[in-house]
């Protein structure tokens, strides 16, 4: 089978834009230590110099590739499985102590800016 | 604001309403049609909306857009190319990939890594191609 146009460009695109596979390597790995320790407390200097980068170097990386700072990406981690859980019908501060956040406060503010939406409007919304 | 709807042109509504709800989880939101006195001819509109996240996004197939002709010219020609005309996320590319395939959807590419994402790309049965994208 031969290649569309569109897989030549995909390949072109990948060959330029995401030449170093020592770079990727990091990444994806950075990016699966965040989605299963999420809701720990992360330390992105001890992060990076485990693999051996600065956490200015390492946080330059994954915006560039990611589009978000690995404090965002976690943060985010974390919004997705606090709304599973309300949605799955736990309480707001459950679902927040859940997921690593310490205050319920500082939970619902993120929620919000995240989902437009208060945990409990979320939560109302989905019954 | 926020994206509320994507137009896709279908060669034919019913077909694409079978596809996206049965192999890519989408439900019907809305399904309106009215006849033309003048001229005779079925206005539909339908949306979807997918039923596997909270994404409000609707999926439209309107007769309206079918009949503008640009549109279907453009269609084509990303067809032709291979170039998708929607792009989907998905938790599993492998596993929707083999799920597809075991339902007869046709595969132009594979799921394959590119950069921190992996892609793949299949045919909607309705003229256009569709990509779906997990972060790796």
């Amino acid at each position: 089978m031969t290649n569309t146009f569109y897989q030549d460009q995909i390949i072109s695109f990948n060959n330029i834009l995401y030449s170093d596979p020592f770079h990727l390597k990091i990444l994806t790995r950075t990016k699966r230590y965040l989605d299963v320790n999420f809701y720990n407390t992360i330390d992105l200097k001890d992060l990076a110099l485990s693999q051996g980068f600065s956490p200015y170097h390492l946080l330059r990386l994954f915006k560039f590739y990611y589009g978000i700072t690995p404090r965002q990406y976690q943060i985010n981690k974390r919004i997705e499985k606090a709304k599973k859980n309300l949605t799955d019908g736990w309480k707001v501060s459950e679902s927040c102590y859940d997921v690593g956040f310490q205050s319920v406060t500082t939970f619902s503010t993120l929620f919000k800016r995240k989902t437009g939406m208060t945990p409990r409007e979320f939560q109302k919304s989905n019954f | 604001m926020q994206i509320h709807s994507i137009l896709i042109p279908v060669n034919d509504i019913d077909a694409a309403i079978s596809f996206y709800t049965k192999n890519l989880f989408f439900k019907k939101k809305k399904d309106i049609s009215k006849i033309d006195k003048k001229t005779g001819l079925e206005h539909r509109k339908v949306s979807l909306v997918s039923f596997q996240s909270h994404n409000p996004v609707e999926i439209i197939f309107s007769t309206l857009v079918n009949s503008f002709n640009p549109l279907l010219i453009y269609q084509k020609e990303l067809y032709k190319l291979g170039v998708p005309y929607l792009y989907l996320s998905v938790l599993n590319i492998d596993k929707e990939y083999n799920r597809l395939l075991n339902l007869g959807v046709i595969f132009s590419l594979k799921p394959k890594p590119i950069g921190v994402q992996k892609i793949a790309v299949f045919e909607d049965s309705c003229g256009n191609h569709v990509q779906i994208i997990e972060g790796v």
